[in-house]
């Protein structure tokens, strides 16, 4: 009575540990707690099928031999040896699965091993002091089936709740990616624009200010162009742990798009003055922060940004119209130059306009051949004619001649400063060649053009000069091309390359507005180019002008030193044509010798 | 081969006395201090942590209902064992609620200690957690530890700060004195089977609800009343419950005593867990069974090998019992080891490992360790 009782206790109890908890391993080392209260286990094991993952299964792969893998132990070690590292242990419960018994007993040198199959994937094993009772070791199977199905039940639940879980992570992740630049790991410019939906709405009800900020960081495309991407990736990255740092919870920093961050803040007030204190506030902190050094293993780099912005506090404006005012402020600042910020007002969008309409005029000019080639002759000290440089004008049919310091910035935004820059190319080739055929003076050597920095940039701008002189059928002496330094600030080294190319075939190099671009001497030194262009600037009163006086000076010893020759701008009076003598500069252009000429008349002084 | 402890004894129960033996003790070249003292010296905990917190020694041990100095029990006084050897002592604090969280906490605290094989461990009677904590540290340190140990604190159940640290008394805390030496132990209690088996019908924790789907108490009190010859009291409990508590017996025949702490007249509240569907026994003895008990523990002990340092918990229910006799027991137990002093405590609920190996709460026994 009493045994049967004993052994209908220790089924149940043993039983009381399956289903507990849907965790497997937590049930097995239930189990095996009970296992030791009511088996006097001195140790228990389970071992089962694994996965590829090392999960546990329970079918077999038919295909492949089957290894049990330890699971679980209470206690978890022997002596002081992990049972999961017990490699005796091991070997026996795999022999014991290898063989078609359902329990056996074995003893191994001073430890009883009691062996029982769970199902066909897993294996109980019992330490004892003592043999288990046949009775009890009858008594166990009903348990063990009851326990393989939980296991499997167990089991198919971890492949679930792991189903699940990794479909929550595919679906955060997909919802993060939506939402999030990957860069930065800031929200991106769609994310941004829901906040600001929402903002709107949120100002609008609540009778607050809400305000977008758009920073452009500036200097950033030579960070890109001259040490990498990678490079420029970091202080992107550097740039939005700065913002967001100093907005905190005040609003919300999103990467808008390349090199442009934008912030909203909500819950600003009402009233103007409040309002836009604390717009400025944020903007100072702002540029204080960008203009800290990135550090970099790299080197060290210096950046800052111009800010445009737009409030909002009803709903006469929508989403699209705050960014793009925001956006239009922004490249107005950008412009103007000397302010860091600026809010949006409604002129600057008739401005933009304008320019646009102004781009559009530019198109239509060179397709309708309003672009001439006028040339301002270059005289010695002598008064001989030694060259003329080539000037684009512009005779616009309702405005007349336009000033090129107005259109040249606006094509220089676009593209269509090449298609102008090929337009004075293929001009200036032909007029040479028709100069060629002229009884030209000995001292007249050359026209020269002005080159921009795009088409310097390209790599195949030397080839596009070469060809022209040669399609032209022109002496590559006739023609001189002028830089300006500031143009040098790009890739270097393909600048350079391209220069030799062409003194290399012929064509001569003068460095334009010489002075005013503070160029690095050390690459002046590098550069093919044969003559200095004292800007204008400097010409300009150079007579009673002690700094003008100074500064030329300089910049002729400078290309003494450098081998090269020297040409002064803007010459207007006999009094600054005898001071440039005085100081050993014997070449010029300027209305004092000659205003430009159209080519005809440039043909005619010639011939004169 | 450890050397003997240092042992000093008091059974005053001053602080400064206290103060002098830990002194003194430390002055003999004492590597570790367990201190073993009594309730009712009722130490100023303010003071206590003054002299506590002034020893760069390791100090370690526990305040009890009585203490154990050869063959005498004192309710005043203190022992102050000086270990010659360095041991590590892990205080366990944070014995959170959540039982996952318990299992965690004991892992990552029993890091330090995981290289040990012997310890003593004693736990706050009173912190609830006392036998998951025995359960989840077993689990960790794996089969063929040896352990000893016993629950301090007071009779008049209530929580006391009664664990010793360097920083002063704690409570609620679990204390592993990880040994350098090995620990020989023994257990006994001499209690039999009366009645049963009954199953556990319902039980939850220390609370056994029904035996035999009937209310646990009314069982009980059936029970007892078929083996009087006079009708119980409706107060019999507290005279009956220290006289037959439960037993659980194991497979291979061993019986694990769960005193009877009270009841609210269906459950039985004991000392100790009592599973779900295992079978239980009511229990009795007298003082000559549980006196050989004690005796075949102590014999056993010194068969395994010398004795530097014999400490005993012996259950403090059992001291109850025997009343002024407790000697005889004490005695019997000395009486292997005539040249170790016996120190000891009188304590509620005892550890130690059982047959399996495992370390388990007992109730109305007795340990005996040697180290």
């Amino acid at each position: 009575m009493n045994i049967a009782m004993h052994i209908m206790s220790i089924q149940h109890q043993l039983v009381l540990a399956i289903d507990k908890d849907p965790d497997l391993k937590k049930m097995l080392h239930q189990f095996l707690s009970l296992c030791s209260l009511s088996l006097n286990s001195t140790n228990s094991h389970i071992f089962l099928i694994k996965d590829n993952n090392n999960n546990p299964a329970y079918q077999l792969n038919i295909n492949h031999e089957i290894q049990l893998k330890h699971y679980v132990s209470f206690p978890m070690k022997k002596s002081g040896l992990l049972s999961s590292e017990d490699t005796k242990l091991f070997d026996l419960v795999n022999q014991f699965f290898q063989n078609n018994r359902d329990e056996q007993e074995q003893k191994v040198s001073s430890t009883l091993y009691h062996f029982f199959k769970i199902g066909d994937f897993g294996v109980l094993t019992i330490e004892r002091e003592k043999s288990l009772d046949q009775a009890i070791r009858n008594a166990l199977p009903p348990v063990l089936n009851k326990l393989a199905i939980s296991t499997i039940a167990a089991i198919n639940h971890h492949s679930l709740v792991i189903e699940i879980k990794t479909r929550q992570r595919v679906e955060e992740k997909i919802s993060y990616q939506a939402s999030h630049d990957f860069l930065t790991g800031l929200y991106n410019r769609m994310k941004i624009q829901e906040f600001l939906a929402s903002a709107i709405d949120d100002c609008i009800h609540q009778e607050q200010t809400g305000a977008i900020l758009l920073i452009n960081l500036t200097g950033f495309k030579n960070i890109n162009d001259v040490m990498g991407y990678h490079v420029g990736d970091e202080v992107l990255k550097q740039a939005a742990v700065r913002l967001k740092v100093l907005i905190k919870d005040m609003g919300i920093v999103a990467r808008f798009n390349g090199h442009e961050f934008i912030i909203l803040i909500e819950s600003l007030s009402l009233n103007n003055t409040k309002a836009q204190s604390i717009i400025n506030d944020v903007i100072a902190d702002i540029i204080y922060a960008m203009e800290i050094p990135f550090e970099f293993v790299e080197g060290r780099f210096s950046l800052s940004c111009f800010i445009g912005y737009e409030t909002f506090n009803n709903a006469s404006k929508g989403v699209q119209d705050i960014l793009k005012n925001a956006s239009i402020a922004v490249y107005e600042a950008f412009k103007r130059g000397k302010d860091k910020a600026l809010p949006y007002n409604e002129v600057m969008s008739k401005q933009l306009n304008d320019h646009i309409s102004y781009t559009r005029e530019i198109k239509q000019a060179l397709a309708f051949n309003e672009f001439e080639l006028h040339y301002q002759p270059q005289y010695d000290h002598l008064n001989n004619m030694i060259g003329a440089e080539a000037l684009l004008r512009w005779n616009n049919p309702l405005r007349g001649y336009e000033s090129p310091a107005v259109y040249i910035p606006i094509a220089e935004e676009s593209d269509l400063i090449m298609q102008i820059s090929s337009y004075v190319l293929q001009q200036a080739c032909e007029d040479i060649r028709k100069l060629q055929q002229l009884p030209l003076p000995d001292t007249f050597k050359q026209v020269s053009i002005n080159i921009s920095a795009k088409q310097l940039a390209k790599h195949d701008f030397a080839d596009t000069i070469i060809l022209a002189i040669k399609k032209n059928q022109i002496s590559p002496l006739h023609l001189k091309i002028e830089i300006t330094e500031s143009i040098m600030m790009g890739d270097i080294e393909l600048s350079i390359a391209c220069l030799e190319k062409l003194h290399d075939f012929g064509v001569e190099c003068a460095i334009d507005d010489f002075g005013t671009g503070y160029s690095s001497l050390a690459y002046l030194k590098r550069l093919p180019a044969s003559l200095l262009k004292i800007d204008r600037s400097f010409v300009t009163d150079i007579h009673k002008d002690p700094s003008n006086h100074a500064i030329a000076n300089m910049v002729i010893k400078l290309a003494n030193s450098l081998n090269m020759e020297v040409i002064a701008e803007g010459v207007e009076t006999k009094q600054e044509l005898d001071s440039l003598i005085a100081l050993g500069c014997y070449q010029y252009q300027g209305f004092y010798f000659s205003r430009p000429l159209t080519f005809n008349k440039l043909v005619e002084s010639l011939e004169a | 081969m450890p050397t003997a402890s240092i042992i000093k004894f008091t059974d005053s129960s001053s602080l400064s006395e206290l103060n002098k033996a830990i002194d003194s003790v430390i002055e003999e070249g004492a590597k570790t201090v367990l201190l073993l003292t009594c309730i009712d010296n009722n130490y100023n905990q303010e003071k206590s942590k003054k002299v506590l917190q002034q020893y760069t020694v390791s100090l370690c041990g526990a305040v009890f209902p009585k203490i154990i100095y050869k063959n005498k029990s004192y309710s005043q006084g203190a022992i102050v064992l000086g270990l010659m050897v360095h041991c590590k002592v892990v205080n366990y604090s944070m014995l959170a609620d959540s039982d996952a969280d318990l299992k965690s906490y004991i892992q990552l605290k029993s890091q330090q200690i995981e290289n040990y094989q012997n310890f003593i461990i004693i736990s706050d009677a009173f912190c609830n957690q006392c036998e998951n904590f025995t359960d989840h540290f077993y689990d960790y340190m794996g089969s063929g530890i040896s352990a000893i140990g016993g629950g301090a604190g007071s009779l008049d159940l209530l929580p006391h700060p009664v664990i010793f640290t360097n920083q002063g008394l704690i409570s609620n805390a679990t204390q592993v004195i990880a040994l350098p030496c090995p620990i020989t132990n023994s257990i006994a209690h001499g209690w039999e089977i009366l009645e049963g088996p009954y199953l556990v019908t319902s039980s939850e924790g220390h609370y056994v609800h029904s035996l035999n789907y009937r209310p646990t108490f009314e069982l009980y009190k059936e029970i007892i009343q078929n083996k009087i010859d006079y009708p119980l009291e409706d107060d019999f409990f507290n005279e009956y419950a220290k006289r037959f508590p439960l037993g659980i017996m194991s497979l291979d025949g061993d019986i694990l005593v769960r005193d009877s702490l009270q009841t609210n007249g269906a459950y039985l509240e004991c000392v100790g867990n009592v599973p779900m569907n295992s079978m239980v026994y009511l229990l009795h003895s007298d003082l000559h069974k549980m006196t050989l008990a004690s005796e075949k523990a102590a014999q056993e002990v010194a068969r395994k090998g010398v004795a530097n340092t014999l400490l005993l918990f012996d259950c403090v229910t059992r001291d109850l019992l025997f009343g002024e006799n407790i000697s005889d027991e004490l005695e019997v137990i000395q009486r292997p080891f005539p040249n170790t002093r016996l120190v000891g405590v009188m304590a509620l609920g005892e550890i130690a490992n059982t047959t399996n190996g495992s370390i388990r709460l007992l109730n109305k026994s007795t340990v005996l360790g040697s180290f």
